[in-house]
Order: structure tokens, then C-alpha cells, then sequence
């Protein structure tokens, strides 16, 4: 099997900006940095971990990744830790606490890999850092990949004397982040380009995709291709879709996974499947997991991707849309907005009635789609890709080490901006 | 030396790029009046993010650019009169942060006068300003050019973040209305026509690969 290398990027990100990462890299050679979370496998942290370690190893950076132990009480202690972070009505007992902390001890027992960087993603492996003392030198950083703008206070209170003993933490977007007294850098998400999700497709594979879901290769598509969520506001993009339609010949694909151990999820299609009221030109696709081939072909073949969310993170499916060239029409909410720049990668709506009047614009001026489409490319190139988030990684460890960001500083000064 | 006037000139011409890391101050605004008194007192480095920053990440945009000040004000204020007038600030007009800085602020100030009511007309909760600062961190490329072919060579393969170095926020390093790279033609070749002619470009109205071919069309031209 084919080793995936920095190189293996060149041709998309272009031969000067993997030197501009060889180069940063060259300064880090040898460092070593540990990476812990909950879990090797599912999620999104996972899901990155497993990209972005072997490509850090690819450039000499000695990275590692490891996960914590735990059984099923504490695993559930953690998801109520989490949605209690996310600002949901929960139950937090001291019995709770007690359980975290014990886990914590634990795994603080079994910790003994040595290295320059810690890298400890979210609020499960928090407590290792009472560790850092037995690593001299060592620096570390708590990666929060979730939203606590809004945490139960309890929680965050508990988690905060942990995170304060962190040299630094690292958020996704800043309104998602809090008051601290460590440095809060900041790195968003990225997508892998290489990965099936995103790579290239050819038109067969494209028009296979669309044979198997019953969509016609013939007529304009519009989707959106994400959760079965109230807040994802499927229905509304249903009520865009049917204004359209009164117009314009069109068909919608709503496809989206997870419904099927989500007892909300199953409601929600359940509404949505009423709304349709068994429109043909409505494909509402239950995805299985491992569906990226399918999602790659849905977006490829869109010729607008919606994202009309009411309340939404950073918005990883915007993201992919814009990789593929797709002009995306987005709720005016959270990391949509940093991504739809209004009227050049698409459209920021408000409304049903807004969606649909921008539905229609491209519909019927296909050339602008196609124009927004490249500047969404670009947009994601420079900003989104794995790339960039290796480059982040990089920057942090240099802004960590003290010794390394004062040569730095003092190699070429440039002095604050005055 | 003072640092904010140092030009990264040399003979051979080196090139250098810069990339940034984005830090939440923790500190965030709601209204016009926050949003002025903070403008007022913030560091450098958050202005340059808001702006300069945000030029290079939307760096594909020709038209209709608008930094974060002046969308924020838009989007989230709903203030459509200033924020075209924050957004049609040039800022080829200045050499230092402080200047720009100085100009929102008379802008903001001018507004309120006009409109006292708008500096407590509070964004929706979840419609914050957040401020953010950039460490930028500079590194040599290990590209060098002694002769203007070389020059020409090196420009065409360096990074888009390595011309909005040199380029754009030369100025506010140099705090001169001139760019690395017609410094060192002008100083090296003695060729002030050709460094002018490469200062008149705008890289605020085309993408910086369409700046990068100017450039180059514009040396090829004398080789």
C-alpha cells in the first residue's frame, strides 16, 4: 500500500506550499508529539488523528497516538460531560465526578509515553496533564474539538482546573472557545482531499451513484446531504425545493445518515418523509456508514448543495461541497458563514423564501454556479485542507517552544504592528 | 534598529514567506460602542488579523472584498452605510497599522455622531465579534536572486503567502508606500521606472496569482 506523503499533495496544494511545510517541518525533526483521546476509531477526532499522524511522520515529526481506557460507566459519564458542555438540560451528580476521577487516575497510572508535545483532545483524557510534571520540558496543549460557549457550569468549572495547567488550548472557531489564561490558538477543521469523500471521480462513477438512488443525470439536482437533524432544517428545504418547483424543473436529494440508532434522527425522517408526501422528485436517502463514495458522487453531481442549518459548527459538508466546485446556498449560522463568502461562493440565506429565490438564480444562470464553484475551490484549498492543518500543527509546536519561536522572532523581527 | 522599519532587501534579493496562527483574545463585542472602544486599545496584531489576514485567506476575491469589521457591522448590525463605508477603506493608502486603525475610528466616530442610537444597538447574543490576534512567523525560503532572470524564476514558483509578504504587508513593515521587490530593483539595478511600475500595481483589486503575472510580465519585459 501506497504510503500518503506530504508529495502526494503537491498537485493539489501546489510544489511551493509543500515546500513552505518541508520547511517548518525541517525545524521540528526528531520533536516528538503524543497525541491521547477517547477513541481510535469513529468521530470525527479519529477521523483526523488518523490522517494527520502518519502525514507528521511523513515530514520527521516523531508523532504518536494513543487513547485512554475506560469501561461503559465511564464512557457514559463522558457523553453526559458532553452534552452538559454543549449547553443541554442534563443531570450532572457528584457520583458523576467521582467516577471521572477515578478513571482519570487510572489512566494516569498507565501514562508513561514520553515525549516533547502532548496533544490531549477533549474533555476525556483532560486530567493527564497532573502527569507533566514527571516529563520535564514537555509541553502541553488541550485540543477542545467541541462548542463549551454555553457549558453547564458544574462541568466546565471541574474540567477548568484541569485545562488552566495546559500551556495552551486549541479551539475550532473563537465563539466557540472561553475566558482562559492560557493562549486559545485557533485551528479549523479541514478535509482530506485524497480521502473517498473528496478525491476526484470520474463521470461514470458519478452517473452510477445516481442510477443506484433513482436520480435522473438528466435534470438539475439540488441536495443536501447531512444529518437527519431539526436543526439541519430539512423540512425548510423541502418548503424551498417545492417553491422552486412551481417554477422550474428541478428534482432534490436529502440524504444523510446516523437515523437509525437515533430515536430523534428516525422522527425527524419520519417528518420529513411526510413533508415530501411522496413527491418523485424527492430522494430521501438513508446513507449506511462508509457511504463517502456515494456522498462524493451526490455533492459532484449537485448542481447547487444546500446547507440551510439554524444553528450549525463549522460545517464540514459546506466545506466538501466547495471542494467539488459546488456553489452552496448556507444558513447564515456558525462556520457557514466563514465559508459562503454572500455572492461569490454561494449565498447566505435567512429564510425559506430566500433559499428558494437563490435556488432559482442558479438554476437558471448555471455559469455562475459554476463560477462560485471555483472560488469555493480555491476558498478550501488556501484554507481547508488537511494541508493547512498539518501547517497549524506545525506552527503550534513552534509557538509552544519558547526557545524556538524567540529564534524565530529574533531571526527576523517583525515587531508588533504598530 | 527599529524593527517596524526594517526592510527585508538584501543583495541577492531572499525570498521569504510568512505564515500565521490565529490566537482568541477571549475578548468579544456586541455593539458599535464596544466594537470603538476597542479599536481604540487592542494590539496591532488584531487589527492586521481582522484585515490583512482575512485579504489573504479570501485572496481569490477581486471584487466586493470586505474585511471582518466592516461584515461584522453589516451582518450582524445590520448597518449597511457603514459597513460600505469600513469596507471601502483602501488600504494601499497605508503604510502603518496605527494610520488604519485611526481612519475606522474617525469613520465609526463620524457615524455615531450621525447616529448616537447605533452605538448601543446590541447583535444578537450569538452574533459576537470576536477578536483575534495572528503570530505571523517569517522563514526564509532559501530562494535567492542576484539578477532580475533569477528574480523572474523565483517569483513565478514562490508561494502566494511569500508575495503577500513582500508585497502587501511590506509596507507596514518598510511603513514606506513601496514593496520589497521595488525596493531591491530600484536599489540594486538602479531601475526606479521598473520599480515604480511594479508599485503602481493594485493587489487589492486581483488575486495574487494574477499580481504574481504582472510582476513577471512586467521584469520579463527589461530581460
Amino acid at each position: 500500500m501506497n504510503q500518503t506523503t506530504i508529495d502526494s499533495y503537491r498537485r493539489i496544494i501546489g510544489a511551493n506550499e509543500v515546500e513552505e511545510i518541508k520547511m517548518l517541518a525541517s525545524m521540528l525533526e526528531g520533536r516528538r508529539m503524543h497525541n491521547v483521546n477517547a477513541t481510535f476509531e469513529g468521530g470525527g477526532v479519529a477521523e483526523i488523528l488518523t490522517r494527520l499522524v502518519p502525514l507528521l511522520n511523513s515530514l520527521g515529526v516523531r508523532a504518536s497516538w494513543d487513547v485512554i481506557k475506560g469501561d461503559t460507566d465511564f464512557f457514559e459519564v463522558t457523553k453526559a460531560f458532553h452534552n452538559a458542555l454543549h449547553g443541554a438540560d442534563v443531570g450532572i451528580t457528584d457520583g458523576m465526578f467521582r467516577i471521572f476521577d477515578r478513571y482519570t487516575r487510572m489512566n494516569l497510572d498507565l501514562f508513561d509515553k514520553e515525549a516533547d508535545y502532548y496533544i490531549i483532545h477533549d474533555p476525556q483524557p483532560v486530567g493527564l496533564v497532573r502527569k507533566r510534571h514527571e516529563f520535564p520540558g514537555s509541553m502541553w496543549a488541550w485540543r477542545c474539538h467541541i462548542d463549551v460557549s454555553s457549558p453547564n457550569k458544574k462541568v466546565w468549572n471541574f474540567l477548568d482546573d484541569e485545562v488552566e495547567k495546559y500551556d495552551a488550548s486549541i479551539f475550532t472557531m473563537p465563539q466557540f472557545s472561553r475566558e482562559l489564561s492560557i493562549p486559545q490558538i485557533l485551528i479549523t477543521p479541514s478535509i482530506d482531499p485524497l480521502s473517498d469523500k473528496n478525491r476526484e471521480l470520474d463521470r461514470k462513477t458519478i452517473e452510477k451513484t445516481l442510477e443506484k438512488f433513482d436520480l435522473d443525470p438528466g435534470r438539475p439536482m439540488i441536495s443536501q446531504i447531512s444529518r437527519f437533524d431539526r436543526l439541519k432544517d430539512p423540512i425548510g428545504v423541502i418548503q424551498a425545493y417545492k417553491l422552486v418547483r412551481k417554477r422550474m424543473d428541478c428534482q432534490l436529494c436529502l440524504a444523510g445518515g446516523g437515523a437509525s440508532d437515533d430515536p430523534e434522527g428516525q422522527a425527524v425522517l419520519r417528518e420529513v418523509r411526510e413533508a415530501a408526501d411522496g413527491d418523485p422528485d424527492i430522494k430521501i436517502l438513508e446513507l449506511p456508514p462508509f457511504s463517502d463514495l456515494d456522498i462524493n458522487a451526490l455533492q459532484r453531481a449537485s448542481a447547487v448543495v444546500l446547507q440551510k442549518s439554524l444553528k450549525e459548527g463549522f460545517g464540514m459538508t459546506v466545506t466538501e461541497a466547495l471542494w467539488k466546485g459546488r456553489p452552496v446556498i448556507g444558513g447564515a449560522v456558525g462556520g457557514i458563514k466563514a465559508q459562503v463568502i454572500n455572492g461569490v461562493t454561494g449565498y447566505l440565506v435567512h429564510s425559506i423564501e430566500g433559499c428558494a429565490k437563490r435556488i432559482e438564480d442558479l438554476l437558471r444562470d448555471p455559469g455562475r454556479g459554476d463560477w462560485m464553484g471555483a472560488s469555493g475551490r480555491e476558498l478550501v484549498r488556501s484554507n481547508y485542507l488537511l494541508t493547512r492543518h498539518v501547517k497549524n500543527y506545525l506552527l503550534l509546536m513552534i509557538f509552544m517552544n519558547k526557545d524556538l519561536f524567540r529564534a524565530f522572532s529574533e531571526k527576523f523581527a517583525l515587531a508588533p504592528r504598530k | 534598529m527599529n524593527t517596524a522599519q526594517q526592510s527585508v532587501t538584501t543583495d541577492p534579493f531572499e525570498f521569504y514567506t510568512a505564515v500565521q496562527l490565529v490566537e482568541a483574545t477571549g475578548d468579544s463585542v456586541l455593539n458599535l460602542g464596544e466594537m470603538l472602544d476597542r479599536l481604540r486599545s487592542v494590539s496591532g496584531s488584531v487589527i492586521y488579523c481582522h484585515t490583512f489576514r482575512t485579504m489573504l485567506m479570501q485572496h481569490f476575491i477581486t471584487e466586493g472584498f470586505r474585511n471582518d469589521f466592516a461584515f461584522w457591522v453589516g451582518d450582524a448590525l445590520g448597518d449597511d452605510e457603514l459597513s460600505e463605508r469600513l469596507s471601502a477603506i483602501d488600504l494601499i493608502d497605508y503604510t502603518t497599522i496605527r494610520a488604519y486603525r485611526e481612519k475606522m475610528i474617525s469613520i465609526i466616530e463620524e457615524h455615531l455622531k450621525k447616529h448616537p442610537r447605533a452605538a448601543s444597538h446590541d447583535a444578537r447574543e450569538h452574533d459576537r465579534f470576536h477578536l483575534c490576534s495572528a503570530h505571523t512567523f517569517v522563514i526564509p525560503t532559501g530562494r535567492r536572486a542576484a539578477t532580475l532572470e533569477e528574480f523572474a524564476n523565483h517569483l513565478a514558483r514562490c508561494s502566494r503567502n511569500s508575495i503577500f509578504f513582500h508585497f502587501v504587508e511590506a509596507r507596514l513593515r518598510v511603513g514606506l508606500p513601496i514593496n520589497d521587490f521595488s525596493l531591491w530593483i530600484a536599489q540594486r539595478f538602479e531601475r526606479q521606472d521598473l520599480a515604480d511600475a511594479i508599485n503602481r500595481l493594485n493587489p487589492y483589486v486581483c488575486t495574487l496569482d494574477q499580481l504574481r503575472e504582472s510582476i513577471c510580465a512586467l521584469v520579463e519585459q527589461e530581460l
